[in-house]
């Protein structure tokens, strides 16, 4: 086990060292990249309400056109009874 | 009163300055773990661009997720990010670069900085990469065997590889 781990060791100091250095620009970068991807879920989420309420715009229409149910008397109050 | 543009402005502020802040202090340890990764040199600066590749698009990940990390640490999420994203285009790092790695196979190298640099747990690395936890362990005492000199490289296949003494 402490052998296994003397070896671990071992290689863990060769992976370790000074790390190299980071362009300036790669947070802007990132930030830019990820903003763009949040701009495009955004979009395609906005897309996709619209699709889903230009759905329910068409059946309303279609279902108001075509009468395809029995319609119930909703709003009229019964004549008589209770 | 604030207007829904003024408010997403602000928190797109907000978010811009803490992701910042995070590279800062981030950037330069996982720059190194993603030019472990590719086998590229350390230096001189910009030796490594493949891994400041596959570092800006791991961190754009974590910057569209910003808002949705639910207290995760965005270190781990990132550096998740590029594990992902390295085990998805492997075929493209099998060749030599120069780095320190060279001598391993993109999985090797991969289990080992997990394991050894990063110190991610076993069960974890294995979750993470989609193996056995003893595939992962063969995995890793074989790259450390390899590193040390104890073993000879794995051969590799596609590329011309280390010259190697005897044929496998």
């Amino acid at each position: 086990m402490s052998r296994g781990g003397d070896r671990e060791d071992e290689v863990r100091r060769m992976l370790d060292g000074p790390h190299p250095q980071v362009p300036a620009d790669l947070a802007r970068w990132a930030a830019e990249r990820g903003s763009g991807m949040l701009r495009r879920r955004l979009f395609a989420r906005r897309l996709m309400l619209l699709v889903a309420c230009a759905a329910v715009v068409a059946f309303t229409v279609w279902a108001m056109a075509a009468h395809p149910w029995q319609v119930p008397p909703a709003e009229t109050t019964p004549s008589e009874g209770w | 009163m604030w207007t829904v543009r003024e408010r997403q402005t602000g928190r797109e502020r907000g978010r811009a300055q803490e992701f910042e802040t995070f590279v800062a202090g981030a950037a330069g340890r996982l720059l190194h773990t993603a030019t472990l990764l590719t086998a590229e040199p350390m230096r001189p600066p910009g030796a490594n661009p493949r891994a400041q590749r596959l570092l800006t698009a791991a961190l754009a990940h974590t910057y569209a997720q910003w808002d949705r990390l639910r207290g995760e640490d965005p270190y781990d999420r990132t550096r998740r990010e590029l594990a992902t994203r390295f085990a998805h285009e492997v075929w493209r790092h099998h060749r030599p670069r120069g780095g320190l790695l060279d001598p391993l196979t993109p999985q090797e190298r991969l289990v080992l900085v997990l394991r050894l640099y990063e110190g991610v747990a076993e069960e974890q690395t294995a979750a993470l990469i989609g193996l056995p936890v003893e595939r992962v362990r063969a995995v890793c005492n074989r790259s450390v065997a390899t590193m040390r000199g104890t073993r000879r490289p794995t051969a590799r296949r596609g590329t011309p590889g280390p010259p190697l003494g005897v044929a496998r």
